[in-house]
């Protein structure tokens, strides 16, 4: 039963083997953690890109007249639309102040106002295209931040994008005519 | 006495004890990578969705015959960003290009099976394309509409 104790290079030897172990654990657990911050981050970026996607194109497939040219105002975009059997007026104003979209809806006494991706939008011009007159697309220039303890690329968006409407086509057979 | 002797771990042993920890480490480690690609891929996903489908609703609305002409003029890869009108709109405000970095659009038009209906109508797909980090894979998206000589 003559049982020797740990030599000194044992031990260091074993301390090393440990801190390498680890070390390598420690690197797994840390990219893990950055990759769900990431992750996150991004998925809460594709929502407020798509509330303000969804919003955009639903509006503006029923649109029927716009009301005001973006040329001179680009950060408003003013139109009437059809919303089931009545013209009601929309308008969407970016606010620098509030970091948001504004959607106004201006048909009864009171206007509804709905902000979109409160806090988040850095920049946002509308550029509405008319051909002879008539609306021909909108076009939506953006971009996004969201919050992050991480400093990673994936912070922030931006998005060019388009959006018709076919409701002030001649044929509309599906719309009382206003 | 020999049962009593205690021999040292020898080289060998230390070697094999480290392959066999690296072996159980390397998988984890091949794992984040992986994760790392799923989670760009994932965020390129909805940018390139919204590339197309806009791309798709300004070929809708040209004439019949000049949206022909024009998918085929865009039937060959080209870079989102050299796009002049996507370029413009992107120009009006501090746009960050590297989302849209190495994303590619290609149009393709498919024909009607019948002549008749060749003269009526022909089908529109537009893919956009983006590259997957550290590898020659590259992901896509495409939309497919029909466009109507007369609306239907």
């Amino acid at each position: 039963m003559n049982r020797r104790a740990f030599t000194l290079i044992e031990l260091m030897v074993a301390f090393f083997i440990a801190m390498l172990v680890y070390m390598t654990f420690s690197r797994v657990f840390r990219s893990s953690g950055y990759q769900i911050e990431k992750g996150t981050r991004m998925l809460e970026l594709q929502t407020l890109l798509d509330a303000v996607e969804h919003s955009l194109r639903e509006d503006v497939r029923r649109l029927r007249k716009v009301e005001l040219s973006t040329e001179e105002t680009p950060n408003r975009f003013c139109f009437q639309m059809y919303s089931r059997d009545e013209v009601v007026r929309v308008e969407y104003e970016y606010s620098a102040a509030e970091k948001a979209i504004l959607r106004k809806e201006l048909s009864g006494s009171e206007p509804l106002t709905k902000r979109i991706a409160a806090g988040h939008i850095d920049n946002c011009v509308f550029a509405a295209v008319l051909e002879d007159g008539r609306f021909k697309r909108l076009d939506l220039a953006m971009s996004l931040s969201v919050d992050s303890n991480l400093d990673t690329a994936d912070r922030t968006v931006s998005i060019a994008a388009h959006f018709t409407s076919r409701c002030n086509e001649p044929y509309k057979p599906w719309l009382a005519t206003p | 006495m020999l049962l009593n002797k205690r021999s040292a771990m020898s080289l060998i042993e230390l070697i094999i004890t480290v392959m066999v920890i690296s072996l159980a480490v390397i998988p984890m480690l091949l794992s984040i990578t992986s994760t790392n690609v799923q989670v760009y891929s994932m965020g390129k996903h909805q940018l390139a969705a919204l590339a197309a489908r806009s791309l798709l609703d300004r070929l809708m609305l040209l004439p019949y015959e000049e949206c022909h002409q024009k998918c085929l003029e865009m039937g060959a890869d080209m870079a989102l960003l050299a796009d002049p009108e996507f370029a413009a709109l992107a120009g009006r405000i501090d746009f960050e290009n590297r989302d849209f970095d190495e994303m590619t659009s290609r149009v393709a038009v498919y024909d009607a099976a019948n002549a008749e209906e060749q003269e009526r109508l022909f089908v529109i797909e537009v893919t956009v394309s983006w590259p997957v980090p550290k590898s020659y894979e590259r992901r896509h998206i495409s939309f497919k509409t029909i466009k109507y000589q007369t609306r239907i």
